[in-house]
């Protein structure tokens, strides 16, 4: 397949993949975990402190009114990234708190006893906790799409859990461990068929490949600002506006209100600012936002469909060349146009841990270890837990050639 | 036997109470030395790792004195465990 980027022209944008640890360099395959970030972000955020420090929404100088013209550009950015309205991006510090964000605000005041919420057993366990604790205090239900044998999500099975009382379906748009990309568009028919929620935990698909909320028809999307060469502590919440515009805040302070008037001695009378700053109390992650509007900048000047290719053209090589290794296992689908760039995977006669801290210690080369916060689906799939490789846009073959030959070294001693 | 290790991660994604340690320079020899005596011992390039199950614990004795000890109930029982192994100083 055609790269339609030069690579190692990417590479030189990234100062930690110049650095050597034992007197190697480093081979980084834990992306799914985190990206690593250009310099172009690094001098973002670096120029945002320098230049343009001030609170948001605030202040009349002119200092305030350019921080807060670009965070808001940032929103504007993210929404044009993903196809929608920027008053439909609400930035939080994280998948996980976007997540909780719909759990608090909209299904705390929605749902009802008895009402089911439909997930995967492919789920992060942050599209699991969040419907839990809600289902506690809801007395709801919440029912596990299973898997097929070869690592997809079972539709006939999702479809049979359907009922009246499915309030919301959730999903992942790519599985953190098995990699598989979910039929997301079909799903959200099924969703709305029967007026159900649908929301998309979209941690791995979004910084890996061209995703349009129009095209998929998706109620709510969330996603991680550091998984795509963006900082930490910024995420983002997407959702249809009306949906927001009808929800209550998820939390209270400044900035998300319009007025607040009480009386000495009783009540207060409070109303509340329009989506997006209803969602955003207190002052935000403005670094943050401004280091995740250069990085959306960075991906979209590669573009996402290149992307795309590369890392279904790497999967499809590191898949070719794991074959090749004795005593390997590997977890979820094999054609790499229906997998994002992760492979999980363990090697007979390791435990997962082990594997990982040796291909360190061997050769730099870094890889997850464990549960991946996926702890349903590695019980259904009977294993104890994994090691995980995952690809972006700046790992080589070079690298994966590393990766692999280091594991046939290890296979050879067992 | 705690300034024998540092704690490098409180838990290693919850998996089966693994706990994961760095052991000081001058314990490692003395480390492999012990383990290596009820455990298997796999050499690769110019490093060893010693690994297995002992008293109902599993331990990886990895290059860099990396140590995994597995099936533990918190820091306190891996301090139990150590101890037992290398005895108090």
């Amino acid at each position: 397949m055609l790269l339609m980027y030069d690579v190692y022209k990417i590479r030189e944008d990234f100062p930690i993949l110049k650095k050597k640890l034992r007197g190697k360099n480093i081979v980084y395959l834990d992306n799914a975990a985190t990206s690593q970030k250009p310099i172009q972000v690094i001098e973002a955020i670096s120029r945002y402190y320098k230049e343009y420090n001030a609170n948001i929404h605030r202040s009349a100088y002119l200092l305030a009114r350019e921080a807060t013209q670009i965070y808001d550009e940032a929103h504007r950015e993210v929404a044009r990234f993903i196809g929608c309205n920027e008053d439909e991006v609400i930035f939080v510090r994280n998948t996980t708190e976007a997540l909780n964000l719909i759990a608090y605000s909209w299904a705390l005041s929605n749902l009802r006893e008895g009402d089911e919420i439909i997930l995967t057993i492919m789920d992060h366990h942050s599209n699991i906790i969040p419907w839990y604790l809600i289902c506690s205090i809801k007395k709801c239900v919440i029912k596990f799409t299973d898997i097929t044998e070869d690592g997809y999500l079972n539709l006939s099975h999702l479809e049979s859990l359907l009922s009246l009382k499915t309030r919301i379906i959730s999903v992942p748009h790519v599985s953190n461990v098995l990699g598989t990309i979910n039929d997301i568009e079909y799903i959200a028919k099924l969703a709305h068929e029967y007026d159900a929620l649908m929301v998309v935990d979209g941690a791995q698909s979004v910084p890996h490949m061209p995703v349009n909320v129009n095209k998929l028809d998706v109620d709510f999307l969330a996603f991680s600002g550091h998984k795509m060469l963006g900082p930490t502590g910024i995420g983002v919440l997407y959702g249809k506006r009306d949906l927001l515009q009808s929800l209550n805040p998820f939390m209270g302070g400044g900035d998300m209100i319009k007025s607040v008037e009480c009386s000495i001695g009783g009540g207060c009378t409070i109303s509340f600012e329009s989506p997006p700053r209803r969602y955003e109390a207190g002052t935000p992650n403005i670094a943050g936002a401004v280091g995740l509007m250069k990085a959306v900048r960075y991906l979209k000047k590669i573009g996402m469909d290149n992307i795309r290719r590369h890392e279904i053209d790497l999967t499809k090589y590191t898949l070719d060349k794991l074959s090749e290794v004795s005593g390997i296992e590997i977890y979820g689908p094999r054609d790499p146009t229906h997998k994002g760039g992760v492979i999980a995977f363990n090697l007979r006669g390791f435990e997962p841990h082990e594997l990982a801290i040796l291909l360190d210690q061997l050769n730099n080369v870094m890889v997850r270890s464990g549960l991946h916060c996926a702890q349903p689906l590695h019980i259904r799939l009977g294993i104890k837990a994994s090691v995980r490789a995952s690809f972006y846009l700046y790992n080589t073959k070079e690298e994966v050639d590393i990766f692999v030959e280091t594991l046939k070294t290890l296979s050879r001693k067992i | 036997m705690k300034d024998k290790y540092i704690r490098a991660a409180q838990e290693l994604c919850d998996v089966e109470g693994a706990y994961m340690v760095i052991l000081n320079k001058n314990i490692i020899n003395t480390a492999i030395e012990k383990l290596r005596k009820f455990l298997e011992i796999i050499t690769y390039d110019d490093g060893v790792m010693i690994r297995g199950w002992y008293r109902g614990k599993y331990f990886s004795l990895l290059p860099e004195g990396i140590l995994i000890v597995k099936h533990l109930s918190g820091w306190s029982e891996l301090d139990e465990v150590l101890n037992n192994i290398f005895g108090e100083e």
